[in-house]
C-alpha cells in the first residue's frame, strides 16, 4: 500500500467518527492495489474489479462494528483474502475440465485462461515482461502466490502474513522461499522443469 | 555456504526473510549478513535485484489494469460514502439489483424478455381490437323467475277422446303383416264414428228445423229465434255433402215464414231458396229430411 495507514488514521475509525473523507481518500489510492492484488491471483479484469468493490463495501460495512487491534492494511487484506477465498469456492461449485489423464483442469468451462500457469510458449508469444511475471505468478500454488502477494509486493512482515493466513511464521518463509525460486525459474529458465503447477510448498 | 541442500534451502528462507521482513530485517544489519561471506552477499544481491525486478514489473502491470479501468473508484464511492439515499437510490438499487439478477440468470432473461415482449405487443392487440366490428350481441341480465303457484287450481275439463286416438287403440300396428287387416279395421271404425256423429247432427237439425217450423205459428220473435238456432245448426254440422238440400229446406222455412209474414225476408235469400227448391229431390235420400218428416209427423199426431 501507498501510505501507512495506520499513521496517517485509520479510515474505518474516522468513519466512526463520521468523516468519510479518509475512507474516500483510502479508496482513492488502494483501488489499484486491491485490483492488483486480484489480477495477480487470477481473477480476470471485470472479476477483479467486482472483487474490489467487494472489499471496500465489506470494510464500509464493517465500520460500525469495526475495532482496530492491528495494522490497518492487514485487516484490509484479510478482507480481500476472503473475499478471494469465497470466489474460489464459488469456482469451486462450477463444473469443472477433466482431461484425458484424469487430472482436473482448475479452470471454469467458461475460462479462457487456465489457472495453472501458461506454457513457454504462450510466454514467449506475450513479450511483454510485466505480463510475463504475472503469468509466471499463475504456476504457484495459490498458498505461495498470497504470501509472495502479501510479502513481495505489499511488504507486510512475515509475523502478519502469517496472522492473515493463520499458518505458522516458519511456514510463510517457506512458501516465500519456493515461490520466489519457482518464479526464478520460469522467468529466467534456470530451471531443469517446465513451468508446472507446483503443490502446496 | 553449505552444500547441504536443506541447509542451502533454509539459508535462503532467511536471506528472503531479511529482504522482505522488516522485523528481520530490524534485528539483523545488512554488514553483519554480509559479513558471513562472499557468497551469502552474492545470493543475497541475486534475490534482492530478482525481487526488485519482480516489484517493478509487476507494478506496471498493476499500472496497465488501472488504466483500463474506468469508473472504479466512482462506483465505489456511490455505494458507500456517497450512496444517494433518496428515492433515486432506491430506484438505482433496484435497478443494481436487476441488472445483477439478470446477469446471472440466463432463464431470468428469457423471462424477462418475453415479457417485454408481450408488453410491446399490448398496444398492438388493443389497436386491432378496437379495428374490429363490434358485436351485436346484446348481453341481458334476467332474474330467474320460477314457475307461478297458484293458490288454488282450476279443475282440469276431463280430456275428451278424440276420434283419431280411439280408433287407433288395438289395432295391430307392430307387425307390418297385418298392416292391412289394420287398415281395414280403421276404416270400419271410422265410418261408425262418423255415422254416429252424423246422428247427432241429423237430430239437432231435425229439431231445429222443426222449431223453426212450428215456431212461425207464434209470434215473429219466436220465429226469429227458432230460425237463429236453425242456422247455428246448419254451421256446426259437418254433413257437407248435404248442405245444399240442407239449405234448400232451410229457404223453405224461410219462404214459410215470409209467406206467413212472419218475417221479412231477404231478396237474396229468396232468390237462392228459390234455385234450391228445384233440388228438393236430395231431400228424399237424407237421414235429417227423413228425421224431420218423423219428428213431424210425431208432432201432428200429439
Amino acid at each position: 500500500m501507498n501510505r501507512a495507514w495506520d499513521s496517517d488514521g485509520d479510515p474505518l475509525v474516522a468513519l466512526q467518527a463520521g468523516d468519510p473523507a479518509l475512507f474516500e481518500a483510502f479508496v482513492a489510492a488502494e483501488s489499484a492495489t486491491f485490483l492488483g492484488f486480484f489480477r495477480r491471483l487470477g481473477a480476470k479484469p471485470a472479476e477483479a474489479e467486482d472483487l474490489v468493490q467487494e472489499v471496500f463495501l465489506k470494510l464500509f460495512r464493517h465500520a460500525e462494528t469495526y475495532t482496530p487491534t492491528g495494522r490497518f492494511p492487514a485487516f484490509a487484506f484479510r478482507i480481500a483474502r476472503n473475499a478471494w477465498i469465497d470466489r474460489s469456492r464459488r469456482h469451486a461449485a462450477r463444473p469443472r475440465l477433466v482431461r484425458g489423464d484424469g487430472d482436473e483442469d482448475e479452470g471454469s468451462l467458461f475460462d479462457d485462461q487456465p489457472v495453472d500457469g501458461p506454457t513457454p510458449l504462450a510466454l514467449a508469444e506475450r513479450g511483454e515482461e510485466a505480463g510475463r511475471v504475472r503469468d509466471a505468478l499463475q504456476s504457484l500454488s495459490e498458498g505461495q502466490r498470497l504470501v509472495f502477494e502479501l510479502g513481495v509486493i505489499q511488504e507486510l512482515p512475515y509475523v502478519e502474513i502469517a496472522r492473515l493466513l493463520e499458518i505458522p511464521e516458519g511456514t510463510v518463509k517457506s512458501r516465500m522461499f519456493h515461490a520466489v525460486r519457482r518464479l526464478r525459474e520460469v522467468l529466467e529458465g534456470d530451471s531443469t522443469e517446465g513451468p508446472e503447477l507446483q503443490r502446496e510448498g | 555456504m553449505s552444500t547441504n541442500p536443506d541447509e542451502t534451502r533454509r539459508a535462503d528462507e532467511e536471506l528472503l526473510a531479511w529482504l522482505l521482513d522488516e522485523d528481520t530485517r530490524g534485528r539483523t544489519p545488512r554488514a553483519e549478513l554480509e559479513a558471513q561471506g562472499e557468497q551469502v552477499a552474492e545470493r543475497l544481491g541475486d534475490w534482492d535485484a530478482f525481487v526488485q525486478r519482480c516489484r517493478v514489473e509487476l507494478a506496471e502491470d498493476a499500472s496497465a489494469d488501472v488504466a483500463q479501468t474506468s469508473g472504479l473508484e466512482e462506483r465505489i464511492l456511490a455505494r458507500t460514502t456517497r450512496e444517494d439515499v433518496s428515492w433515486r437510490g432506491d430506484w438505482r438499487l433496484l435497478r443494481g439489483f436487476l441488472g445483477q439478477r439478470l446477469g446471472a440468470s440466463v432463464v431470468l432473461r428469457v423471462v424477462a424478455a418475453s415479457l417485454l415482449v408481450h408488453i410491446a405487443a399490448l398496444p398492438v392487440l388493443a389497436y386491432y381490437t378496437y379495428l374490429a366490428p363490434e358485436p351485436e350481441t346484446v348481453i341481458q341480465f334476467d332474474l330467474p323467475v320460477g314457475e307461478a303457484e297458484l293458490p288454488f287450481r282450476d279443475a282440469e275439463p276431463e280430456p275428451q277422446p278424440e276420434v283419431d286416438e280411439i280408433e287407433l287403440s288395438g289395432l295391430p300396428l307392430d307387425d307390418p303383416a297385418a298392416l292391412p287387416k289394420a287398415d281395414a279395421l280403421y276404416r270400419e271404425r271410422l265410418a261408425a264414428g262418423v255415422e254416429s256423429q252424423d246422428a247427432l247432427s241429423s237430430a239437432l237439425l231435425a229439431e231445429a228445423l222443426l222449431d223453426a217450423t212450428e215456431a212461425g205459428e207464434g209470434d215473429r220473435e219466436e220465429l226469429a229465434g227458432a230460425l237463429e238456432r236453425l242456422e247455428r245448426a246448419v254451421r256446426g254440422s259437418a254433413l257437407t255433402d248435404e248442405a245444399p238440400a240442407l239449405r234448400a229446406l232451410l229457404a223453405s222455412a224461410w219462404l214459410r215464414a215470409s209467406a206467413a209474414q212472419a218475417l221479412d225476408a231477404d231478396e237474396i235469400l229468396t232468390a237462392s231458396c228459390e234455385r234450391w227448391l228445384g233440388q228438393a229431390e236430395a231431400l228424399r235420400g237424407a237421414r235429417w229430411y227423413a228425421a224431420y218428416l218423423r219428428a213431424a209427423s210425431e208432432e201432428r199426431a200429439r
